[in-house]
């Protein structure tokens, strides 16, 4: 009821504040005034300006109604990582927890979970997230960071552009053009816990507009250790990864981006596994994932004459994983077209539909299925978004998508966004936002068949047909502040609420009856469980980021969140490990601090701290608060070359940042590591 | 669909097609945006230049351009060591320059040529061939962002020595 009462509102306003354009003129004074703010970017930040529009990313971040961050090429390099999930580290209220050697907790705002189910990531506008259980299996996406040019992250809701499940987050990481990567780069690498890293990029000039680059990357990548620290883990494994990029410019108007990618895993671990009907029933075994998944996409920008941009996107993947217990094969396209408009009088307004399928199959064991084992989703969905400046420095956006997807039907996701800029050194911003969490393949149509963690009972989970989406109701409020031309901050505060959240009750216990699993003992107690909407919970948080550039050679770089939560949910009914979930397993606290430190043209140092707060897992697992460091010395010797040693997780031997014993049976801890990389270019 | 769901989407659309009426006032600063990005060039020029000796940087311009705006943006901001000034007169002595951009092709003359070598004055332009015909720095503007093309014998001969970090960015010619 509340929204289109809220756009009413919101129309009327707009209408009323109709005036005659301004002519932006930039007076003498505006000119020093705009480039001594633009002083304290680094070189390389320089060198990243484009001309037409000569604002960095963080600048238009600042403009944006939203907690938005970005992670670019140049704090990538001076990272000293070798992962995507580690990069997100830097960002506000973002809480990201290393699994083991190959799987990761990642989310925003809380929620983290091994398969946390409410961030939407996207390579290049492929969305990356894995429609089976809503999550990214980060350990599949080995890309060389080298090809990155910046990760774009937004915090809270942004459904009404990029669909359900851009829920709690969105991540776009955005890959350097061809055009930009042309000539050759070798990189490559080693370390204690990175065994080996390289691979090898070439772009070419194909025609007089259109450039290609092809990149081939692989990594080895040593185990963690286990709880007692004497052993490992043995979630060694490896990854190839292999991507074709061309860019060219059809004409004048026209703009096209091809994009391949071929990625191949192998990485071992300890997974359930009910590998049979009679004794030993199961066995904790190296049921490593094993896999390889394919993509193809493309982007075709039209503008015409008149100032109106239409963007078509397609991608089409195909995955193919072979787990102990399991195998998938999947396909799953996406063509999404969008148009905007020139701006109108005081209206800038864009559209788009939207439309996605998803083709699998599996091949079953008892441990783990999926009925119907072959299944296929379509979903579409359109949108539309206005941003209507009000007053000179009043801005609101206006947008909604409605969407119908194969489990749940018809949602809609609209949302409201107001931004104030008194002046130019504070903007003000809020909004209220509806997104949808749609429920996966997995909560649809999963039987999952294993022992309960810490016991010798067995719990039978089903699934649910009537799964409905959860719904979350965000508000959402920012505050950017340049202090001084060389400081400023920004911060973020939300209040959520998540309604028809899941939830897995017990049924009730039986004990096995040879019609569910002949041969298995009668007298295994089996917990039957069944997933539904049946919480309600509330979070809010704040959240900080703050950059400093003490002179041409120093930067530091500050990022605070804190996160709390309120369930409510029926106590009278026995849950399975719900009930602990998001007040424990999210952190309260999370801090990161990084300087970038030239000590002179040549050579750089950085150091990055980090605190993470307590948190529990799997009903009694505590994982304590944890902080580390991370030193990177990188060395230019020639203009092609450079060179970086770098340590991280210093400040420990080895500890744990996350456990899921329900899937993965033994728990890992990350250990300290130093590594040795370079980079030439030819 | 719900119904308010629809309602929604119905008011907004009507919204839209209300309010729509006019075409909004076209915005063209390119060139400035040009300009502004190579004055914060010459800044970094700053640090990443070695002279023989040097306390202070002086960036001068010769001729006219719309870098001229820009250019007091500079004035007076500590680089390492030493103090930045940028100069606002049309036409300063070569002498005093450690920095010198000349915007107009036709002054480079074998005799600024030899001037700047004999007082490692690093000389920067934005004219077609400024490198290939003895100057140090050019800037060119390729896919929408801004290039050096650097000639580093004459670099080299004015007794100066660029930092890895701007050759990085670099096409050197010889």
């Amino acid at each position: 009821m509340l929204y289109p009462v809220v756009y009413l509102a919101g129309t009327l306003l707009a209408c009323l504040s109709i005036k005659p354009g301004f002519a932006a003129v930039a007076g003498e004074a505006e000119a020093v005034e705009e480039t001594s703010e633009l002083l304290p970017l680094s070189w390389e930040e320089v060198t990243e300006l484009d001309i037409s529009t000569l604002s960095r990313q963080t600048q238009s971040v600042k403009n944006s109604p939203a907690a938005a961050f970005v992670i670019t090429a140049e704090d990538i390099r001076r990272s000293g990582v070798t992962t995507l999930p580690e990069l997100l580290r830097m960002v506000p209220g973002m809480n990201v927890a290393k699994v083991n050697a190959w799987n990761w907790a990642i989310s925003a705002r809380g929620f983290n979970d091994l398969y946390a189910n409410k961030l939407q990531v996207m390579i290049d506008g492929r969305s990356i997230y894995d429609p089976l259980v809503s999550g990214v299996y980060w350990g599949q996406q080995n890309l060389s960071l080298w090809d990155i040019e910046r990760i774009e992250v937004l915090r809270g809701p942004s459904g009404s552009l990029w669909g359900a499940n851009a829920v709690n987050g969105t991540v776009n990481i955005v890959t350097r053009s061809a055009r930009d990567t042309q000539g050759g780069l070798l990189f490559g690498g080693g370390g204690s816990e990175e065994l080996g890293f390289g691979g090898v990029r070439y772009g070419t000039k194909i025609s007089e507009d259109s450039y290609l680059r092809g990149t081939v990357n692989t990594a080895y990548r040593d185990s963690s250790a286990d709880l007692t620290a004497t052993d490992d883990t043995h979630d060694n494994g490896n990854a190839q990864n292999a991507t074709l990029r061309m860019d060219s410019q059809l004409s004048r108007n026209d703009q096209l981006t091809l994009e391949a990618t071929l990625a191949r895993y192998r990485q071992r671990g300890y997974l359930i596994g009910v590998t049979s009907e009679t004794p030993p029933l199961w066995v904790q075994n190296d049921f490593g994932r094993d896999g390889m998944t394919g993509s193809l996409q493309g982007n075709w920008k039209h503008t015409t004459d008149s100032g109106h941009l239409i963007q078509t996107n397609f991608a089409f993947t195909q995955t193919h994983w072979l787990l102990g217990t399991i195998q998938m094969d999947r396909s799953h396209a996406v063509l999404d077209v969008q148009h905007s408009l020139p701006k109108l009088d005081s209206h800038q307004i864009l559209w788009g539909l939207n439309f996605q399928t998803v083709h699998d199959q599996f091949q079953n064991s008892l441990t783990l299925g999926f009925e119907p084992a072959k299944f296929a989703q379509y979903n579409v969905g359109w949108y539309l978004q206005d941003q209507i400046d009000i007053l000179d420095d009043l801005k609101l956006t206006l947008g909604n998508r409605v969407e119908h997807f194969t489990f749940t039907g018809w949602e809609t996701e609209p949302n409201l966004r107001l931004i104030w800029t008194p002046n130019k050194a504070h903007s003000l911003w809020g909004a209220v936002s509806r997104a949808v969490v749609l429920p996966n393949r997995a909560q649809h149509s999963i039987r999952l068949f294993v022992p309960i963690p810490g016991s010798s009972d067995f719990v039978d989970v089903k699934a649910n047909p009537d799964m409905k989406t959860e719904n979350l109701l965000a508000f959402e409020l920012g505050w950017r502040w340049q202090i001084l031309h060389n400081f400023d901050i920004d911060t973020a505060a939300f209040y959520n609420i998540y309604d028809r959240m899941q939830g897995t009750q017990f049924d009730g216990t039986t004990l096995n009856s040879p019609d569910f699993a002949p041969a298995f003992p009668t007298n295994v107690p089996i917990y039957p469980a069944t997933v539904s909407n049946s919480r309600q919970v509330k979070s809010y948080g704040v959240e900080l980021s703050a950059n400093y550039r003490a002179n041409s050679a120093w930067r530091l770089q500050g990022a605070y969140s804190l996160n709390r939560f309120d369930v409510n949910y029926d106590t009278s009914r026995r849950w399975f490990r719900d009930e602990l979930t998001e007040p424990h397993s999210s952190p309260n606290h999370t801090l990161s601090l990084r300087s970038l430190y030239n000590l002179t043209n040549e050579i750089e140092l950085d150091a990055w701290f980090r605190y993470v707060g307590r948190i529990v897992v799997d009903r009694d697992m505590a994982i304590p608060d944890y902080f580390t460091m991370d030193l990177r010395l990188g060395w230019h010797p020639h203009k092609d070359l450079e060179i970086s040693i770098s340590g991280q997780n210093l400040l420990d031997n080895q500890h744990p940042e996350f456990s899921d014993i329900l899937y993965i049976p033994v728990a890992s801890q990350i250990q300290r590591s130093v590594l040795a990389q370079f980079s030439w270019r030819f | 669909m719900n119904r308010f769901a629809k309602l929604s989407v119905v008011l907004l659309l009507l919204s839209v097609s209300v309010c729509l009426s006019r075409p909004a006032a076209a915005d063209d600063a390119l060139v400035s945006r040009e300009y502004q990005l190579k004055a914060l060039y010459l800044f970094h020029f700053v640090e990443l230049t070695e002279w023989p000796k040097a306390d202070q940087v002086t960036i001068c311009l010769w001729g006219d351009s719309p870098l001229r705006a820009y250019l007091p943006a500079l004035d007076g901001q500590q680089v390492g060591g030493s103090t930045v000034q940028a100069v606002s007169e049309p036409l300063p002595e070569m002498a005093r320059c450690q920095i010198l951009f000349l915007s107009d092709p036709h002054t480079l003359t074998q005799d600024i040529l030899n001037q700047a070598e004999s007082r490692h004055i690093l000389l920067v332009s934005d004219s077609e061939d400024f490198a290939e015909r003895g100057g140090m720095i050019q800037f060119t503007l390729r896919n929408n962002k801004l290039k050096l093309i650097v000639n580093l014998a004459a670099v080299k001969r004015a007794g100066l020595k660029l930092s890895s970090k701007l050759l990085r960015m670099a096409e050197i010619v010889q």
